[in-house]
């Protein structure tokens, strides 16, 4: 096993991964930007070394900076997390030729996977089922013109190194298609240093149902059943859950086996996701494989009981699966919110600033996977996730009831975040009736605004105001400056023992 | 106390006076005895003997910020923001769009020239900010001048791009 592991990421997932480590008894070393120097990972990691300039380019996104600093820390491992270079074959290539494990896949299946048109050749091969679309990526447009007319419109436009939605871009009309390639391949570019675009055929308000896989460096190959992430807005995934409605045991067993197949195609090892489309009529495509730990991994822990995180750096070190196909079960329901610094009541614009009060939400079956304190300063530089809100529950309505409880006790003051809107979403009654399409927000959430407070809580909500405001100013006087706290017992009012 | 506060587009008098038991908070037709137990700095419990509930606060660049009960409301005290300007924003003052950012981040692309016409809803310049790109349009006919920034600058969403002016207003 290894003795110290460099974490190549930021946020909540570098948090996550520092949480692992810890268990496993293994010391972490972080890296980070100028503008991550009190980012909640660099505060709980064991060691942290600086590796440049706010830019992706120029910090998180830097081999030779991060070779360096795993050199510099003695490191054995690194973890690169979901994003900036967990997907990259040169990164992991570079890290085997200088004898510093990466804790994923080997670089021949990155690649193949991590191409997506690649990948596609791939499956073809295996006889898994796969969407109508270009075979190589391109950069004329005309031939995305010829290859849009014989699949027919609307088109997807897709990053071949991408995921997360990132470079992406659904065309309509031949006319939008050239201005959709060039926003495509600058984002594709920014994101993830490659601006190589396809297209395939866009295909209808499907369900977009996900295998979480494993593989091992001893020919092992397991599924740990589905997540369904069909709640997306843009691309990006904003509530998934596990299992999927839409799944009966005949078709989850069916997809589970071509899972597997993608695992033993590419000779796959670690913890991997095997995504597919579910069309209205039942039939699943190979979408992509990503070929990292996903953002909505834990969903999977909480129904199957695996620390997948553990299980990675285990595998890496060249220990079998801990767990065989016919010991992984499912048990009970799990839903995650991803929480984003953005406005959903101005169009999602993304929300930098200071977050001047944080509160968690705790309970049974909560858990919060987060990258953020009372305090921190949230940057433009990266991406707007904040943290994920997981929750575990006997059955689905036990589990969303348990969610919307668990984003109504989430506080974040001073960043905007649209908590609200998730929880509007739980409370759809499409949602409720398990009717999660990948259409499911522009058909249901268009014309969405924050709920009106009114009566009770808008009194409360101006009585607290005038409280905090005293204290802010230091006025008024009534509850106490902001320089002395008082004590509950001296601002306690009217308080009766029993009353309600 | 007499308060005033914005929310949103709507405006609330209140008064909030501390009584034997607690506070009395007169709100329009409500009148309320509240009990109020700050928990923390930024925490109070708050009853009016029906109901109860737990509100988190903090003051942000003068504006308060409260979660009750799964939403935050931003509070705006009109009282002591006395008679500062209207918000420009991107919004057509005379006959002048001073185009700026919407939020912080990078500026992407200026999509006009220095001089060009440009047309109501069209794209006059790109920015990005984490990792998304926001494009931002005219809102009138005019003239595009004084583009003051270059692609790969930080803009913010004080200080203008460019600004985009009627052409009878030149």
């Amino acid at each position: 096993m290894f003795n110290k592991i460099l974490i190549a990421n930021r946020g909540e997932i570098a948090c996550r991964i520092i949480h692992a480590c810890r268990e496993l008894g293994i010391h972490s070393v972080v890296v980070y930007s100028e503008a991550d120097r009190t980012a909640l990972h660099v505060l709980r990691a064991d060691e942290a070394v600086c590796i440049g300039p706010p830019s992706p380019i120029e910090s998180y996104l830097s081999i030779d900076k991060i070779i360096a600093a795993a050199k510099k820390t003695g490191c054995t491992a690194i973890h690169p997390g979901y994003g900036f270079l967990a997907e990259n074959h040169v990164f992991a290539e570079r890290c085997r030729k200088d004898g510093i494990v990466f804790i994923g896949s080997h670089p021949e299946s990155i690649k193949s996977m991590g191409n997506k048109v690649e990948a596609r050749q791939m499956m073809i091969a295996a006889k898994v089922p796969v969407i109508p679309g270009m075979q190589a990526s391109a950069s004329d447009v005309g031939l995305f013109a010829r290859e849009a007319d014989k699949v027919g419109y609307p088109v997807l436009l897709k990053a071949a190194a991408g995921g997360g939605g990132k470079g992406m871009r659904v065309v309509n009309k031949p006319e939008d298609l050239k201005g959709a390639l060039e926003g495509a391949q600058r984002e594709a570019k920014s994101a993830f240093g490659d601006d190589s675009v396809y297209l395939e055929k866009y295909i209808e308000n499907p369900r977009h149902i996900e295998f979480q896989v494993f593989g091992d460096t001893h020919g092992n190959a397991v599924h740990l059943f589905e997540r369904e992430c069909s709640i997306q807005r843009r691309h990006q995934k904003i509530i998934e859950e596990t299992p999927s409605v839409a799944l009966n045991p005949e078709l989850r067993g069916r997809m589970g086996e071509a899972a597997v197949k993608v695992v033993q195609a590419c000779h796959y090892s670690n913890a991997g996701t095997v995504e597919f489309l579910l069309d209205q009529n039942g039939n699943f495509y190979f979408l992509e494989m990503n070929t990292r730990i996903q953002v909505e991994h834990p969903i999977t822990e909480m129904v199957v009981g695996v620390d997948l995180v553990i299980e990675q750096i285990k595998v890496a070190a060249g220990e079998p699966l801990s767990f065989k196909q016919s010991t992984i079960t499912q048990r009970g329901h799990s839903i995650e919110c991803r929480i984003y610094a953005e406005d959903a009541s101005n169009n999602f614009l993304p929300a930098a600033g200071k977050i001047h009060y944080l509160k968690e939400p705790v309970g049974p079956g909560v858990r919060v996977d987060s990258g953020i304190y009372s305090g921190i300063e949230v940057s433009v530089f990266y991406d707007p996730i904040l943290s994920k809100l997981i929750v575990w529950g006997t059955d689905r309505e036990a589990a969303r009831k348990r969610m919307i409880k668990a984003l109504s006790e989430y506080v974040v003051l001073g960043v905007t975040t649209q908590i609200d809107y998730l929880r509007d979403v739980l409370n759809n009654p499409e949602f409720i009736a398990g009717r999660t399409y990948t259409g499911f927000i522009p058909s249901n959430m268009s014309s969405w605004s924050p709920t009106e407070t009114d009566g009770t809580d808008l009194a409360f909500v101006l009585a607290a105001g005038a409280l905090a405001g005293q204290a802010a100013t230091g006025g008024g006087g009534a509850a106490g400056a902001s320089s002395t706290i008082p004590s509950p017992w001296e601002t306690v009012g009217k308080w009766e023992i029993g009353s309600a | 106390m007499h308060y005033e506060y914005r929310i949103k587009d709507k405006s609330y008098a209140l008064t909030l006076d501390k009584s034997t038991h607690g506070y009395k908070l007169s709100l329009g037709e409500r009148n309320a005895d509240l009990s109020v137990v700050r928990i923390d700095p930024n925490s109070f419990m708050i009853s009016d003997g029906a109901c109860s509930r737990l509100l988190h606060a903090a003051t942000v660049n003068g504006k308060v910020y409260v979660h009750c009960n799964g939403s935050v409301h931003i509070l705006e005290d009109i009282l002591a923001e006395g008679q500062t300007a209207g918000q420009g924003g991107t919004e057509v003052i005379d006959g002048v769009q001073k185009v700026h950012a919407p939020m912080p981040g990078k500026l992407v692309k200026v999509i006009v020239a220095e001089g060009e016409k440009v047309t109501k809803g069209a794209p006059v310049c790109i920015v990005e900010a984490m990792k998304m790109e926001n494009v931002v349009v005219a809102k009138l006919d005019g003239i595009a001048r004084g583009i003051s920034f270059s692609p790969g600058d930080l803009v913010d969403t004080e200080t203008p791009i460019l600004e985009i002016v009627a052409e009878d207003k030149l």
